[in-house]
């Protein structure tokens, strides 16, 4: 067989996720090798693979911003575009922050295999944003779930691991074969897998099969980014998991979901009919995620479970920022703009209290960020400037993010759209209630950690990734423009 | 459409129908994600019916390769269930709620019943390393122990 | 070389940021000036260059800087606009602020809040310089606010002192009541040029300075009364900054803060931003010559009634800040003399030649002033102390310069730069409409260059001469200021010398700050006539021997009587000003607040709490839902794909 000129074009899409692969595979027969030795358990180690993989990604991330990205390429599964390139991005600085959390975290003796799920899962999500057919598509996201599972389980050996691990498998089989339901109709309808071909032929046709078939891929799809009422597995899962997972689980499989919504949604153009139902659909989704996370997060004692109700509230803010694209057709800035802002801020809170516990499946109460700020003033303060970017305040990048949503919102001067936006300011405002609650208890004079030696903030990687979120908000809002 | 493409669509719609309720009211894990396989099934035979009325080769490649996902899922699923079994000695599913939102008792109408758990099983000694003489066993936290013979 | 202007501001903010993490940190601190002082020596050397390479003729020169925001039709580039007007005030603001921080470097030291000082100063002279080149109106209102800002943070900065608190709210709420009013003004510009036809234009971009100056003729012909209000509401904004009449009541209270504050910010640099806006709007302010002479009354009122105020205030530091007050007067004045829209190029040359000399002599005084409360430990109040000459000999000679100027003695500077706005006055004293006008105006100018003399050589003889008295603060040895402090002292006693006597003999000034669109070189320089010159001299000579006499007959603790001790009473109660103030607008917002307060608290705040606690209750019930149980979700999932389809076929 002859390789030619062409057929290496083709890779260039996706060589990302190739090189991110290759070294996933090595990292894992690397793993077979390591012997596990009593001993190992109990000290950190394999922290070598985590700075080996987090090179890795900085390579590849290097290379693919000198690479002539300008330059279009498509395959029958693969293409660049805009959303192929800002989402590669996007994926790649998921993994380093992610990588750079668990440096010190991972599982002793699965360092290697934990390393490379991670890489694997963040190739597949980087083929999500460069598929351009539905076979393509359907690969990638099950190459970010059958890791996930596989992160979930070794991470967490406990009972409360096992549940996790199960409840996340079993859901997301469960929802992975009612988006594939619905693609097969919308195959049916289509006659091709190409994505491109697809949005064509349902903006052709409005027939039934089309209805049932588009509501079954956005529901499967809506457990991904953890939409009502798909939404159940993840407080479990989240109190269920490591905390390094948990950050990933509120970032990668969401980023994954959305862009691939954005896909099959904001395609070529969208069937007149199908709009209505598509945006109703939307927006009735995204009201019910934001209003019932930011309801149960208000409720919550203890960090992990308010960052996962959170999370769904904030699903339900992008999904507002999808609807405004059905209707303005216009580019898929703000999801993409909300989606980076959200996984720089979600990290960086994770990586602060992830610092706090000397082993990642210990639970972390509200009550431990008591006076933080007083006692570690870095982590404390970054920490705070997490929780205004997630509040949304201006001089972080949460305020571009929900910024970009609203102006979404209310620029096509659509009623419904309008509603929306009033509907989501009443939630950012429940939202408030308790990230200021998070900023109160880590500005506060009392602390809880006046008579608790720090050793245990001996996380130094972690407490540097969460510094670096924090200034990395703040440079976001002066300098907007870098997306 | 002709006939043979619409019954064999129905019958997938059909199967999946089954899947569903099967993994919504079974309790027993193995059944559960039997029944997940015959909703990957019913799509499977989808995308084939769809396959064979376009005349082209795409649905029958998605057909295969959705198969080879399901084998994944399938194995990662009982590796799963085998060590949920040695943690509790149960399928049953209820037996695992105990990460839930309320303080309150679990929201189950029949109590589970749950055996001793064992204490350990055999296992393969990992690759990579020398065969050892005595039998290495996992112990109830997952910690690998050596047992003196 | 235009595109060099961008180095001030980032090293400024660079500056800022070593300042706020020298703060953050609580290391290093007495290292603090050092980021600051390199700053400001770079953003003065490439000021000055700037300054000498575009001699012979500045052409208005628009860099722009970097794109803050561009979000589809919103797109706000900061932009510079380097003209004569700016660079002149850049070179003002940068120089000073050096030499000010070299001084506050000695000043300040072994103060607490040593670093978070410097930080601020960086902050304010990067705000200033911003607000001093940004080419768009609405840009410059952010940095407005930012100098507002940097002002109450360095008013309050021993913020323990409850005086030092309540200055910096008075400043920070009488300047926001003036910018209140700027930032009307602003959107109704905004609104207007939208009328004549730039709504095409970008949002922000409508405000730019070139947008406004091509805008305002069609805008003059359109909605004349549009144009009145803008015009109005400007100038309400830049005597709020400025401290003018009767918005002046905050500035003598900002000097509760440390006296390099004082110096640069509330003497030189960010009073005269209002000046400054008025220069650069003056293509709009040609058409709305009403306004212009609301301005001049206000100056001339200002003018009298701060050397008034001056006569008898005990306290060093607030006879300079009514000197202050009562000089930007003549400043407003200055444009007031534009009434006359042929004459405003040279108001706008003759306002900027008193701002330059002004910067120098009172920098200079209120940085001599600095040196005698630091010799007096901390103790400002004349009646206090006396004969300073023989214990302070530098500062003695340093603040005899620095009065010499302030008073208009030739040859220095101020005798120049004042002359040039009196002079303005004489030139159309025959004129028709507004002769009258005129000369009441020089007339009040006469009278207050009378009340400078005063007030300044009273201050001067009280504080230098007579028997030396010392305050107990002062201790036994009081010792002269360190050679760090007084070397930019004598720069300063150099400029304020010799600065008049320069510009005015090349007489470059107005080709240099003249190009503005609208205002042409009218080439007929006003030369103040021999007997102005003779008129002022004689004034200030007259000055000087009431002084000497007011002092010497009634000493300093003699009894008033009769008219002058009720006159005495007035002034030394500043009019009652401030109460008029309190009674017209700080007390019905009181009441106003107790009343919105009442209906906060038992309407508002019960509705909100109420509405609180909402979320969370839905919250705790949807808790329960939450079951731990994996069928039950599945069941939720399935339920809800089934309420979707039903959706779907509903809405389809």
């Amino acid at each position: 067989m002859i390789i030619t000129q062409e057929m290496l074009n083709n890779l260039i899409p996706v060589f990302p996720a190739l090189g991110l692969i290759a070294a996933g595979c090595i990292l894992l027969a690397i793993g077979l090798f390591q012997a596990p030795s009593p001993q190992a358990a109990n000290e950190s180690h394999g922290h070598g693979w985590a700075w080996g993989s987090l090179a890795v990604l900085l390579v590849i991330w290097g290379s693919w911003l000198f690479s002539s990205t300008q330059v279009e390429y498509a395959s029958s599964l693969f293409r660049t575009d805009l959303l192929s390139r800002s989402g590669t991005h996007l994926a790649l600085l998921a993994g380093c922050l992610i990588t750079a959390l668990t440096i010190n975290k991972a599982p002793s003796r699965h360092a290697c295999e934990f390393h490379s799920c991670l890489l694997f899962l963040i190739a597949g999500l980087a083929l999500v944003t460069a598929s351009s057919n539905l076979t393509s598509l359907y690969l990638s996201l099950e190459l970010i779930s059958i890791p996930t599972v596989l992160l979930l389980s070794i991470s967490r050996r406990d009972n409360a691991g096992r549940e996790a691990t199960l409840k996340y498998f079993a859901l997301s089989a469960f929802s992975s074969a009612i988006f594939l339901m619905g693609a097969s109709y919308l195959f049916g309808l289509a006659g091709t897998t190409s994505i491109d071909g697809l949005v064509r032929a349902i903006g052709a046709n409005s027939s039934t099969m089309a209805y049932i078939g588009f509501v079954l891929v956005i529901a499967g799809l809506a457990f991904r980014v953890t939409a009502v009422p798909f939404h159940f597995y993840a407080s479990d899962v989240f109190s269920g998991s490591s905390l390094p997972m948990a950050a990933m689980l509120s970032t990668i499989p969401k980023i994954a979901g959305f862009v691939a919504m954005i896909k099959l949604l904001g395609g070529p153009t969208l069937n007149a009919a199908l709009v209505p139902v598509a945006l109703t659909t939307l927006i009735l989704l995204a009201l019910a995620t934001m209003t019932l996370g930011n309801c149960l997060a208000l409720v919550q004692s203890q960090c992990r479970k308010l960052l996962a109700y959170s999370s769904i509230a904030h699903s339900g803010y992008i999904m507002l920022g999808l609807a405004a694209l059905l209707v303005q057709g216009a580019s898929s800035r703000a999801v993409l703009v909300y989606l980076a802002a959200y996984v720089i801020m979600t990290i960086g809170f994770f990586a602060g209290i992830s610092t706090l516990r000397a082993r990642t499946d210990q639970d972390v109460e509200l009550n431990d960020l008591n006076g933080l700020t007083s006692t570690n003033l870095w982590l404390g303060i970054s920490l705070s400037i997490c929780v205004l970017s997630l509040i949304g305040i201006p001089i972080t990048a949460g305020f571009w993010a929900k910024f970009e949503i609203f102006r979404g919102l209310l620029t096509p001067g659509d009623r419904l759209l309008l509603f929306a936006a009033v509907f989501m300011a009443i939630n950012a405002a429940i939202g408030a209630i308790y990230y200021v609650d998070i900023l109160i208890r880590l500005n506060s004079s009392t602390t809880a950690w006046k008579n608790v030696s720090l050793t245990t903030l001996t996380d130094k990687p972690a407490i540097v990734t969460c510094v670096f979120c924090a200034c990395m908000t703040l440079v976001w809002f002066i300098v907007p423009t870098w997306m | 459409m002709n006939p043979a493409t619409f019954q064999t669509l129905m019958l997938a719609a059909t199967l999946f129908a089954i899947g569903i309720v099967g993994f919504l009211s079974r309790k027993n894990m193995i059944l559960m994600f039997l029944s997940v396989e015959l909703m990957l099934a019913a799509v499977a035979m989808n995308f084939i019916a769809f396959g064979a009325h376009y005349q082209n080769y795409q649905g029958q490649l998605f057909a295969v390769l959705i198969l080879t996902i399901a084998s994944c899922e399938a194995a990662i699923g009982l590796a799963l269930v085998v060590s949920l079994f040695k943690r509790k000695a149960t399928l049953d599913i209820a037996a695992w709620s105990d990460l839930r939102e309320t303080d309150r008792e679990a929201n189950v109408e029949v109590p589970v019943e749950q055996n001793e758990p064992i204490e350990s099983y055999p296992v393969l000694t990992p690759a990579g390393t020398d065969p050892l003489v005595n039998p290495v066993r996992v112990s109830k936290d997952g910690a690998l122990d050596t047992l003196k013979a | 070389m235009l595109n060099l202007v961008w180095l001030i501001p980032l090293v400024l903010m660079l500056a800022l940021l070593a300042g706020v993490l020298i703060c953050l940190f609580r290391k290093g601190a007495e290292l603090a000036h050092v980021p600051t002082i390199v700053g400001l020596s770079i953003s003065s050397a490439v000021s000055l260059i700037l300054l000498f390479t575009s001699q012979g003729g500045v052409h208005v020169a628009i860099t722009e800087g970097y794109t803050w925001l561009s979000l589809g039709g919103m797109h706000v580039p900061i932009t510079a606009r380097l003209d004569g007007i700016g660079l002149i005030q850049l070179n003002v603001v940068t120089c000073i602020s050096l030499l000010v921080a070299v001084y506050a470097r000695g000043y300040m030291l072994g103060d607490p809040g040593y670093a978070r000082f410097f930080a601020i100063i960086s902050a304010f002279v990067f705000a200033m310089v911003m607000l001093v080149l940004v080419g768009n109106l609405f840009v410059l209102y952010a940095f407005w606010e930012g100098v507002g800002l940097c002002s109450y943070l360095l008013i309050g900065h021993w913020y323990r002192r409850p005086s030092a608190a309540k200055a910096a709210m008075k400043a920070f709420l009488v300047n926001r009541l003036a910018d209140c009013a700027f930032l009307v003004g602003i959107l109704l510009l905004w609104h207007g040029i939208g009328l004549v036809g730039a709504e095409n234009l970008a949002t922000v971009g409508r405000l730019d300075f070139d947008v406004i100056f091509d805008a305002v003729p069609a805008l003059a012909q359109r909605q004349p009364d549009l144009l009145w209000w803008v015009g109005l509401l400007l100038l309400i904004g830049a005597i709020g900054k400025s401290a003018q009449f009767p918005f002046h009541v905050w500035l003598p209270d900002a000097m509760e803060g440390p006296t390099p504050v004082s110096a640069l910010i509330h003497a030189t640099t960010m009073v005269t931003a209002g000046v400054y806006l008025l220069a650069r709007m003056s293509p709009l302010l040609l058409l709305t010559p009403d306004v212009l002479l609301i301005a001049g009354w206000l100056g001339a009122i200002t003018a009298v009634l701060g050397g008034l105020i001056a006569l008898f205030q005990d306290d060093l530091k607030r006879v300079l800040a009514y000197s202050t007050v009562s000089q930007l007067g003549l400043l407003f004045l200055a444009f007031g003399a534009g009434v006359n829209g042929e004459l405003l190029p040279l108001a706008v040359v003759a306002a900027m030649f008193h701002l330059i000399t002004h910067a120098f002599f009172k920098a200079l005084l209120f940085l001599t002033a600095g040196n005698v409360m630091h010799a007096m430990g901390d103790c400002i109040d004349m009646r206090k102390f006396g004969g300073l000459r023989k214990v302070l000999p530098s500062t003695h000679i340093l603040f005899l310069i620095g009065a010499l100027a302030l008073v208009g003695a030739p040859p220095l500077a101020g005798f120049w730069s004042k002359e040039g706005i009196l002079g303005l006055l004489t030139l159309e004293i025959g004129n028709p409409q507004y002769g009258s006008v005129f000369a009441i105006w020089l007339f009040m100018g006469l009278l207050s260059t009378l009340l400078t003399a005063i007030y300044t050589f009273r201050a001067y003889l009280r504080t230098f001469w007579g028997d030396v008295k010392l305050p107990a603060q002062a201790g036994a040895h009081p010792h002269e200021a360190t050679a760090m402090m007084l070397a930019p002292l004598y720069i300063l006693a150099v400029g304020s010398a010799l600065i008049g006597l320069v510009i005015a003999s090349t007489g470059a000034l107005a080709e240099f700050v003249l190009p503005i669109p609208f205002l042409t070189d009218p080439h007929a320089h006003p030369h103040a006539g021999w007997w102005l010159v003779i008129a002022s001299v004689g004034l200030v000579m007259a000055g000087a021997t009431i002084a000497y006499y007011s002092i010497s007959t009634s000493g300093v603790a003699a009894k008033r009587s009769g008219v002058p001790a009720r006159f005495a009473e007035l002034t030394s109660n500043r009019f009652y000003l401030d109460e008029v103030f309190y009674f017209c607008l700080v007390a019905p917002t009181q009441h106003l607040s107790k009343m919105v307060g009442i209906f906060d608290s038992q309407f508002i705040d019960r509705v909100i709490r109420r509405g609180a606690t909402i979320p969370s209750a839905i919250g705790g019930r949807l808790r329960t839902y939450q079951t731990g149980v994996l069928p039950n979700y599945a069941l939720t999932m399935a339920l809800g794909i089934v309420a979707l389809v039903a959706l779907a076929f509903l809405r389809g």
